[in-house]
């Protein structure tokens, strides 16, 4: 009998253990992750006791707070909640309005995951800031869970227009974030490079992709493994020559526009720098020897890099990326007999509609948008209203220091990130489908770059797919 | 008598409550994470809702995503390169499995080393292998550095060419997939009665007839299940392909499960993705249906 007593309760807690240490496995994760949630906290009240401090301070300034004591939620991931570039942003969110931000911690969305934002966002939970780029935003536009600005700005006699410029996230007519900070495209230049072949550097003026094709020539010597040029594989290189010759991914019924002539041209002129001019690998050699996206200083073998300016910050990252070989800076070439322009994808701070405070949040993103360049991270103001000496001021006194090891002068960034005449076009595309259409630029761009299709049947279908894309999300 | 009976009935009852209770936790699982979102995606299958429009906004659409799933050419290309894949993988692994078992199981010098090289694929990182057979193919690699000097002017990079990108990835799976199918069929081979060979032998059988007529048919358990295995796995190709490829050069190797990923997260139509995934299942699962039922014209118990 009391064997029988025994088996059974042996029985029992041997399944109860089995069940509890499945139910423990799981939980395990949930235990992991409050952690780094813990310690979010604490970074957060730091910041938060700092910027006590800093209230009693600024005491005489409490009734241009209009915000006092409002606390709002910025949706951010962890890295970027425990950056100090973060957390000197909403401390001087704190002194400028009086908001006080607590960040809700959304995990790191790898590529070809759901964005853990939107579908936050898409539950319903409250959230009163996100930040994304402008492309980033449409599929949160799309999605409805943007609030438009237009009505926040006038009801708070903001303009936006006079201060932004066309670096405004518009969809659709309305206006849904604030743009921070710009990633204007740039040519940087091993020295050493035109050194040894004897090329004397460029300049910013007149700096056409013709002299670009010229000068890459002169300092390709493939028998080293050295080419003059480097470009990476993103689907804006394939387009980028016909936008910068007034190209418009869209036509005015908001047709695809694949089969316009510059289209054709921009392929066979990206794709012809590789085959043709054969200044930088071929897109197939690209992709076969896995040309990494810092190959420019990790291998000191490329003359010149051509790419979005967020390469630069890691010029100065010498223990990760250690050179004795320094670098020059010119802006993004154009064609020749165009106006001069560049690429760009502006960083903006958006208003979910799930906020409760929406005039609150607009504030905090206009504080935010308009100053957090000058926190001294290096980064190009999304800001159209800046007058010559400050923006001077700001390259001498914040951006150019870190490069100095590279002796990039104040003339150099001007030239390549503040050039008033020089027009900035969108490094993504913007609309209906515009996600699916990168894919199958890259796609079908890359098939005949590499030899495996004609370029007729390339621009067919890229038009063809372009135009079932557009209609399936129309 | 009866109370016999009863005691019988009564153990036999709590001997089966323990064993219920002992799948609980690996059932609560699989309802959780794979029962449920499976009948989601069923309903799913069925509606238009993308994963940026709320759920609420979706609308049912009949067999709306599945007929344009049979008219979409794209898909239907997918599937065909799924079908190819499979085509090519499945005997591939399932000949190279047994040709290789049945030879360390001959008997062979550094057996244990030699079994665990041909399981050690298996258990490697998919990425990591990517990493490696990018390198090996790739130009300056020494794939391509013998091909140049076989006096090959121009080699194919394997990997990016639009007619050579599949069936390598196919090599490479079988590659890395290879180690179970050996370990296998070493298994089932050991067990194999050698006095059925050795009479066969005595009878004047030749080596080829013993392994058709004896040893064939004796691991056939095995083949059964290692097949139906495998065609699985060609089927549920994700990481392989992604990781070595992502599903290009173009679309050349675009398979059923990329182009699923990439209908949903890419082109944000959950409701069509959906639709796809019900047609991969409804085929693994018909695959499987006639293995089963063909099991018993060749598999010998």
């Amino acid at each position: 009998m009391k064997r029988r007593i025994w088996k059974k309760i042996m029985g029992i807690c041997l399944a109860a253990a089995t069940t509890l240490g499945a139910l423990i496995g799981c939980s395990g994760s949930t235990a992991s992750e409050t952690e780094p949630a813990a310690q979010v906290s604490e970074e957060t009240e730091t910041a938060q006791s700092q910027v006590t401090e800093s209230e009693s301070e600024t005491e005489e300034v409490e009734d241009e707070r209009p915000f006092e004591g409002v606390k709002l939620k910025y949706a951010t991931t962890q890295t970027a909640s425990t950056g100090e570039e973060n957390l000197e942003l909403i401390e001087l969110v704190k002194e400028k309005t009086g908001i006080e931000i607590e960040f809700t911690i959304i995990p790191n969305t790898p590529s070809g995951e759901l964005d853990k934002t939107l579908v936050s966002l898409m539950a319903g939970d409250e959230i009163d800031i996100i930040y994304n780029t402008v492309p980033g935003l449409k599929p949160f536009y799309n999605a409805g869970v943007l609030t438009p600005m237009d009505e926040l700005a006038a009801s708070a006699n903001y303009d936006m227009d006079s201060i932004f410029g066309d670096y405004l996230p518009n969809f659709d007519g309305q206006v849904y974030g604030l743009p921070a900070f710009s990633d204007i495209w740039i040519t940087l230049y091993n020295k050493q490079i035109f050194d040894d072949a004897g090329v004397p550097y460029p300049t910013a003026e007149g700096w056409t992709w013709e002299k670009y094709i010229e000068t890459a020539k002169q300092l390709t010597d493939s028998s080293k493994g050295i080419y003059g040029s480097l470009m990476l594989d993103y689907d804006c290189y394939n387009y980028m020559y016909a936008l910068q010759k007034g190209w418009n991914p869209y036509k005015a019924d908001g047709s695809g526009n694949f089969e316009d002539p510059l289209f054709k041209e921009s392929l066979e002129f990206f794709y012809g720098l590789g085959n043709d001019e054969k200044i930088q690998q071929n897109i197939l050699d690209f992709k076969a020897s896995n040309t990494p996206w810092n190959a420019f200083v990790t291998s000191g073998q490329y003359g010149m890099f051509m790419c979005g300016g967020w390469t630069t910050s890691i010029l100065n990252n010498f223990e990760k990326y250690p050179r004795d070989w320094t670098v020059g800076l010119l802006p993004m070439p154009y064609p020749e007999g165009q106006e001069p322009t560049t690429l760009t994808v502006p960083g903006c701070y958006a208003v979910p509609s799930t906020s409760k405070n929406k005039e609150a949040a607009f504030a905090a993103a206009a504080c935010m948008a308009e100053n957090q360049y000058t926190l001294g991270f290096g980064r190009v103001p999304a800001r159209v209203d800046l007058t010559d000496e400050e923006i001077a001021d700001y390259i001498e006194n914040s951006l150019a220091k870190p490069f100095e090891f590279d002796s990039l002068t104040v003339e150099d960034f001007k030239a390549a990130w503040f050039d008033s005449n020089r027009k900035a076009l969108s490094e993504k595309i913007i609309g209906a489908g515009s996600s699916e259409i990168s894919q199958i630029i890259i796609e079908e761009g890359q098939l005949y770059g590499q030899g495996a299709q004609d370029i007729d049947s390339a621009i067919s279908k890229i038009a063809a797919r372009a135009k079932e894309a557009i209609e399936q999300e129309q | 008598m009866e109370t016999v009976k009863k005691r019988k009935y009564s153990r036999q009852k709590k001997e089966n409550i323990y064993g219920y209770l002992f799948i609980l936790p690996y059932l609560a699982g699989f309802f959780i994470f794979q029962g449920f979102p499976f009948l989601i995606a069923m309903v799913l299958g069925f509606t238009d809702v993308s994963y940026i429009s709320k759920i609420q906004n979706a609308t049912f659409v009949g067999f709306q995503n599945f007929v344009k799933f049979f008219r979409d050419e794209y898909a239907l290309a997918a599937l065909g390169r799924t079908g190819l894949y499979s085509l090519i993988y499945v005997p591939l692994i399932m000949v190279c499995g047994f040709v290789i078992a049945y030879l360390v199981n001959k008997g062979i010098h550094f057996k244990k080393l030699v079994r665990s090289m041909f399981f050690l694929p298996y258990v490697s990182n998919m990425v990591a292998v990517a990493v490696v057979f990018k390198l090996l193919l790739g130009p300056g690699g020494p794939v391509i550095n013998l091909l140049m000097r076989l006096g090959m002017e121009n080699p194919p990079y394997l990997l990016y060419g639009l007619h050579t990108a599949l069936p390598t990835v196919v090599v490479i799976a079988v590659w890395k997939g290879l180690g179970l199918n050996f370990i296998t069929y070493l298994a089932a081979l050991q067990n194999v009665d050698n006095s059925l060979i050795e009479a066969a032998q005595i009878d004047g059988a030749t080596k080829m007839q013993r392994i058709r007529h004896i040893v064939i048919p004796m691991v056939s358990p095995t083949t059964f299940f290692l097949m139906i295995s495998s065609v699985i796995t060609s089927l549920q190709n994700f990481t392989t392909i992604q990781a070595l490829t992502a599903g290009g050069p173009g679309q050349s190797t675009t398979v059923m499960s990329i182009n699923i990923i990439r209908t949903s997260f890419s082109n944000f139509q959950t409701g069509y993705a959906s639709a796809q995934a019900l047609v991969m299942f409804l085929i693994v699962l018909v695959f499987t249906v006639i293995q089963w039922r063909g099991q018993n014209k060749w598999v010998n118990y």
